[in-house]
């Protein structure tokens, strides 16, 4: 027998901003479009300076691309999750159970805590560079860009399961 | 669109034709192979995001029916007061692989009118 959801996000379903999100026509898809929007922002800005940490594009200085993008990174990723709570609410009490959210939300907390780390460690050192990443801002590097693709990927398989 | 470019897009169009026709957004979980018609009278219609569905007592059988998100339904005439609890209709879809009660519908016919729903 299939366990039933706890109540907090029954709850959160049946409040006014659950109910918008679903009889709303318009709605939903438009939320859905800035949760893309967010996320192709984070991804995408993420994606390119992980990178060049890894060795692509080293006539790039990284302090200055990292400038740009730790900045833009931040704001798809508040985009994507403002948005992708909304999507949550319209429907909580089943994919609070699906098993490609629950992966999703792990693979986010990963990358979260994996930005923790690099900017705690090897990102201090970042003005002894010289040009090139050092081994571990490297793998962190490479760690980032395997789980956000990751969260990607359970983030599309959501309607699969 | 030079030539080749042009070529290229249709060759590319041509190839993808075919898969597109099976895979879908969602439809992932629900096995083609079995696919079924049946009719009955609907119990409970919910004419929401992010997909419409209705339920539907068929044999003696409580079946949830997932059908399309509410503004493609209302574009193809597939209007919430036809799919209104109390009203009879022809559903054809395909089992959920792993939830028992569920079906997801590629089309209904609604008053004698077949509208797709993919």
């Amino acid at each position: 027998m299939e366990q039933a959801a706890p109540s907090i996000f029954l709850t959160l379903q049946e409040t006014a901003l659950g109910h918008a999100m679903r009889s709303s026509p318009a709605l939903y898809p438009a939320v859905e479009i800035l949760h893309i929007i967010g996320f192709v922002v984070l991804v995408g800005s993420i994606l390119a300076l992980d990178l060049r940490m890894l060795g692509l594009g080293r006539t790039i200085a990284i302090p200055p691309m990292a400038q740009l993008l730790l900045p833009l990174s931040r704001a798809g990723f508040l985009l994507a999750i403002c948005m992708g709570f909304l999507l949550f609410s319209a429907d909580a009490s089943h994919v609070v159970k699906n098993p490609a959210f629950q992966s999703k939300l792990l693979l986010i907390a990963a990358a979260l805590a994996n930005v923790v780390i690099a900017h705690a460690g090897p990102w201090r050192h970042v003005e002894r560079w010289r040009g090139e990443a050092s081994g571990a801002a490297k793998a962190t590097a490479l760690i980032s860009l395997v789980l956000w693709l990751g969260a990607i990927c359970a983030g599309r398989l959501i309607a699969y399961f | 669109m030079t030539s080749i470019t042009r070529r290229l897009f249709l060759s590319l169009a041509a190839a993808l034709a075919p898969a597109s026709a099976i895979a879908h957004h969602g439809w992932g979980g629900y096995d083609t192979s079995k696919s079924f018609t049946v009719t009955g009278k609907i119990l409970k219609s919910t004419f929401e995001n992010p997909h419409c569905e209705i339920e539907m007592e068929v044999d003696g059988k409580h079946w949830h029916f997932v059908l399309a998100p509410p503004s493609r339904m209302q574009a193809r005439g597939a209007t919430a007061d036809l799919i209104a609890p109390g009203k009879t209709c022809t559903v054809f879809g395909y089992p959920h692989t792993s939830k028992p009660d569920e079906a997801r519908i590629e089309y209904i016919v609604l008053e004698g009118k077949r509208i797709e729903l993919r």
